[in-house]
């Protein structure tokens, strides 16, 4: 609400005020504003008019709102009935009251009472003046006979005599027409009589008299008229006038006397008393409508405005509330911005600000709330990114052996899908219902031996599905579990585990190693002697041996030669794998010993394929020119060449097709943990053979794991020995279309030919050089 | 409410007895280098007015004249714009009926000797000869009527709002012009 809509209301209701005052002024009798009684009437019913269209339009919206369920429309609607009850009644009363009283009161005056006592007054007057009228008639009745014989020569001092005796104001003798004979008055200045009326003529004419009180003038002046006894009588005997003797005219003697003045006076207010009563009797009617159309005119202005102000009052009371309930909903929607303050400095006001401070403390609070939770989210999404990214498997299991968190480490380590299991017991999983068994065996048998130690730690090898056949796999797992306990009671278990099939295998081939070092030491010794005897032995007794006999020497020494000697390429090939890493590598061209080897397995590098009629195998052979000198011992690598193409090529001797060999050597960037990479070199042997068995490719690298009928089963292993001692690493997989692959890599000889960071680069470079010098 | 008002102020009017009033005859003539009228009214007084007479409460009656010069191209131009003013007035304590035509009053024997001269405007003197062109036409409008602000107020505010306590007749018009210094023809 605007301030220029407060002065208008304000503006409004002081010209309202103002024509109704003027009104009620108006209604007096001698009021200026008399004449404007009819506008003002009109005008204060077009205020009371406006003022119900006001109310009325307040009202309509009131009711709209409380239909359609605006808030705050009920408390508005309370709010204002009060006010107008507190307006209105009142009002209404005081109305009815005063209608009431005053129309019993007006009509209280005009009563039968009053009206004969008037009349009565009026009688008193009129009789007190016809006493007065007799006793003069009767003195001038008494005077006839005296003037009657006068001719009109005596006439004016008979006149005066009269007028001394009866003590008349005025005494006139005049003829029928009006015609003055004579006439004495004691007024000094008056030199004509006063004449009767026309009308007094015209009544002689009938009757013998005339008695009456004139009233001269003045009915309208306030001042006391004058009133005078005018009575008139005829003279007995007709004169003779003069010469002229056809006059005859009758004669008539007028006494004039005045009434006494205080006669008049009281007989006057007598009348105007009456006259006042008559007209108000008159208008009593529209005395009654005029004050009840002033009344309700009041009324209705009274009660329309306190309507009006009861409405406007309630909207600007309940606004502040409003606006603080609106305050309220925001802030149960999460809208935290402060409400405008209302410039009074009552309590609402005060409510305001307090609410204002409130959302701002909420708002602290709850930005601070979410400031923790987004830290806490933060550190748990951390922490379950470490879980996840764990390549240890972890379950989490409640008291009820239900699994509460499991990570992705435990997925690929069991080859299943956990996600569904959640909530549920891990024995629900198909496949992992011997791991499951295991653990809770495990738990319970922890919890039943009471130990001291907080952790049981058990290794055992379970069986799972692996891949989409019905092929299982054998793992080796080494599981550790622990009884949660916080709070001071059990609430779950958690199982950590790992699959240590791979260094279980390296395990087996240290102990390997280790055994055939010593065996092949121990054996080795004796063969020679062994060999050397069975020669000397056959050598010597062929000749003393008759032909069967030296048949049979022949024959046996030869298998004891044969078998010797298969024996010490045996323990050769055991020395071989068990032997020590060269203290010392030099640097190797890797790509010119591959070509060394290929030659010797017919590979011609301008014709691919190879000379074995048999089996033409084809060689693709894609060596990288710029491949640095790598660090090793050529003999040892010309092995692990060696060993990787006899495989391959008795793999593909097992397939019918036409059999592609694939050798390719090239440069790569092998990360070290840190932020550097380094360069290696990388050298694949892939075959469209059979392929590994998927139980093959865990355990390839162990010896006395072979496929072939011929074959120690050293092969790969003695390939992977040497790989590992040159510092390097190999991977054995399946290729997707089919065949074997194998990916060796080794460090170039120079470690830092690739420049890492600009920080190190010059010292990178110095060490360079000094390592091509030497 | 306000119905009620509206309602309430409807029911005053529905009276029966109004008092009519009519202009008769207007007679316009030269009198001594004045412009003046002979004028007949027709009046019948309602009998809530007689009754009001008869209680000793005056009434007084306005006779208004106008005198207009048509204008085509305008408004008519007003020459004339005179009133007079008659009374009737009956005396309760001496029983007398008076009539006043301005500040002069005079008895007369009856109330309707009294209407009678009210109703009879003889020699009205309205306005020197020398105002009119000659030969001119003159439109005038002569009308009688209750003076009602001569009312007591009560009164006043009641008779604004009773049909019988209103009487005002129709104007009636007359049209002269001045011939010459020879007279006025009608």
């Amino acid at each position: 609400m605007s301030r220029w809509v407060r002065w208008l209301i304000a503006f409004g209701v002081m010209a309202g005020l103002g024509l109704f005052v003027l009104l009620a002024w108006s209604t007096g009798s001698a009021s200026r504003l008399a004449q404007y009684h009819e506008l003002l009437v009109y005008l204060n019913i077009a205020l009371a008019t406006g003022l119900f269209i006001w109310v009325a339009g307040l009202l309509a919206r009131l009711i709209f709102q409380l239909r359609a369920g605006t808030f705050g429309a009920r408390l508005t609607g309370r709010f204002a009935l009060a006010f107008a009850l507190i307006g209105v009644l009142p009002g209404a009363l005081i109305y009815t009251v005063s209608v009431q009283f005053m129309s019993r009161s007006i009509e209280s005056w005009f009563n039968v009472r009053v009206d004969a006592a008037l009349d009565a007054g009026l009688a008193l007057g009129r009789a007190a003046l016809d006493a007065q009228l007799n006793e003069l008639d009767t003195r001038a009745r008494a005077m006839i006979p005296l003037l009657s014989e006068a001719d009109e020569g005596e006439l004016p001092g008979l006149l005066a005599r009269v007028r001394e005796v009866t003590g008349v104001q005025e005494a006139t003798v005049f003829t029928s027409s009006g015609r003055p004979l004579a006439f004495v008055t004691d007024q000094l200045g008056q030199l004509l009589p006063q004449t009767p009326p026309l009308h007094v003529l015209n009544q002689l004419r009938l009757t013998r008299g005339y008695a009456a009180a004139d009233s001269v003038g003045g009915e309208i002046s306030d001042k006391t008229p004058e009133m005078v006894l005018r009575v008139i009588v005829p003279l007995a005997s007709p004169v003779i006038v003069g010469g002229n003797p056809l006059v005859n005219e009758l004669r008539w003697l007028q006494l004039i006397k005045p009434v006494p003045e205080k006669l008049v006076m009281n007989a006057e207010e007598v009348r105007a008393g009456y006259r006042d009563y008559q007209e108000l009797a008159l208008a009593r009617h529209g005395l009654r409508k005029l004050f009840e159309v002033t009344l309700t005119l009041a009324l209705l202005l009274a009660v329309f405005a306190a309507m009006a102000v009861a409405l406007y009052l309630s909207r600007r009371l309940v606004r502040p509330l409003l606006a603080l309930a609106a305050g309220t909903r925001a802030v149960s929607v999460g809208d935290y911005r402060p409400l405008p303050v209302p410039p009074e400095l009552d309590e609402v006001g005060q409510l305001t600000r307090s609410f204002n401070a409130m959302t701002q403390q909420l708002e602290e609070a709850r930005r601070m709330v979410e400031l923790n939770r987004q830290q806490l989210e933060r550190s748990k999404l951390y922490i379950e990114s470490i879980l996840s990214n764990l390549s240890a498997g972890v379950l989490v299991f409640d008291e009820q052996f239900r699994v509460t968190i499991f990570n992705q480490g435990a997925q690929s380590i069991l080859g299943v899908d956990l996600r569904g299991v959640q909530g549920r017991p891990l024995e629900t999983v198909d496949g992992v219902i011997q791991f499951a068994s295991t653990i809770r065996k495990a738990f319970s048998q922890h919890a039943a031996m009471g130990s001291e130690r907080q952790h049981w730690q058990e290794q055992f090898e379970i069986t799972l599905p692996k891949g989409e056949k019905d092929e299982v796999q054998v793992v080796t797992l080494l599981a550790r579990g622990t009884h949660l306990t916080w709070e001071g009671r059990g609430n779950g278990y958690v199982v950590v585990f790992d699959d240590i099939t791979e260094v279980i295998s390296a395990n087996r081939s240290v102990a390997w190693a280790e055994v055939a070092r010593r065996l092949a030491h121990e054996i080795k010794n004796p063969l020679t002697p062994i060999q050397l005897s069975a020669e000397r032995l056959a050598m010597k007794l062929m000749d003393k041996l008759d032909e069967k006999d030296a048949a049979l020497l022949e024959r046996s020494t030869n298998t004891i030669i044969n078998q010797v000697s298969s024996l010490k390429l045996m323990v050769d090939e055991f020395r071989e794998y068990a032997r020590k890493p060269p203290k010392k590598f030099g640097p190797v061209n890797l790509n010119s010993l591959i070509e060394d080897v290929l030659t010797l397995y017919g590979w011609d590098p301008h014709d691919s394929k190879s000379r074995d009629p048999k089996h033409p195998i084809q060689f693709e052979v894609r060596l990288d020119p710029d491949l640095p000198l790598i660090s090793g011992e050529v003999t040892q690598l010309r092995q692990v060449i060696h060993n990787l193409l006899g495989n391959a090529r008795e793999a593909l001797s097992e397939v019918q097709t036409a059999g592609i060999i694939q050798v390719t050597t090239e440069v790569t960037q092998a990360g070290l943990g840190d932020e550097t990479r380094q360069a290696a070199v990388l050298l694949t042997v892939a075959d469209n053979g059979p392929g590994f068995s998927s139980q093959l490719l865990q355990r390839a690298f162990e010896p006395y794991v072979t496929t072939k009928v011929h074959g120690t089963g050293l092969g790969l292993a003695i390939v992977r020995k040497i790989v590992e001692e040159h510092g390097g690493h190999i991977e054995l997989s399946n290729r997707r279309t089919g065949g074997a692959r194998v990916t060796i890599m080794l460090v170039p000889f120079a470690t830092s030919t690739a420049v890492v960071d600009g920080a190190s680069q010059d010292d990178d470079n110095h060490k360079t050089d000094l390592g091509t010098i030497r | 409410m306000l119905l009620v008002v509206v309602m309430m102020s409807v029911s005053v009017m529905a009276q029966a007895q109004v008092a009519k009033a009519s202009v008769d005859r207007i007679e316009p003539f030269i009198l001594q280098g004045f412009l003046s009228l002979d004028i007949d009214f027709g009046m019948e007084l309602s009998p809530a007015m007689r009754e009001a007479l008869e209680r000793g409460v005056p009434l007084s009656f306005t006779i208004e004249l106008q005198i207009e010069q048509p204008r085509w191209w305008w408004l008519n131009k007003t020459l004339v714009n005179a009133s007079m003013s008659r009374r009737i007035f009956y005396n309760t304590l001496t029983q007398q009926w008076r009539v006043s035509i301005g500040d002069l009053g005079f008895m007369v024997g009856s109330f309707q000797e009294a209407l009678d001269i009210v109703k009879r405007v003889r020699g009205w003197e309205v306005a020197p000869l020398d105002r009119f062109e000659h030969n001119t036409n003159y439109v005038g409008q002569v009308r009688i009527m209750l003076d009602t602000t001569q009312l007591s107020r009560p009164l006043q505010l009641d008779a604004s709002k009773r049909d019988d306590w209103n009487m005002a007749s129709p104007w009636r018009s007359f049209e002269f012009s001045v011939n010459g210094p020879a007279g006025a023809r009608p």
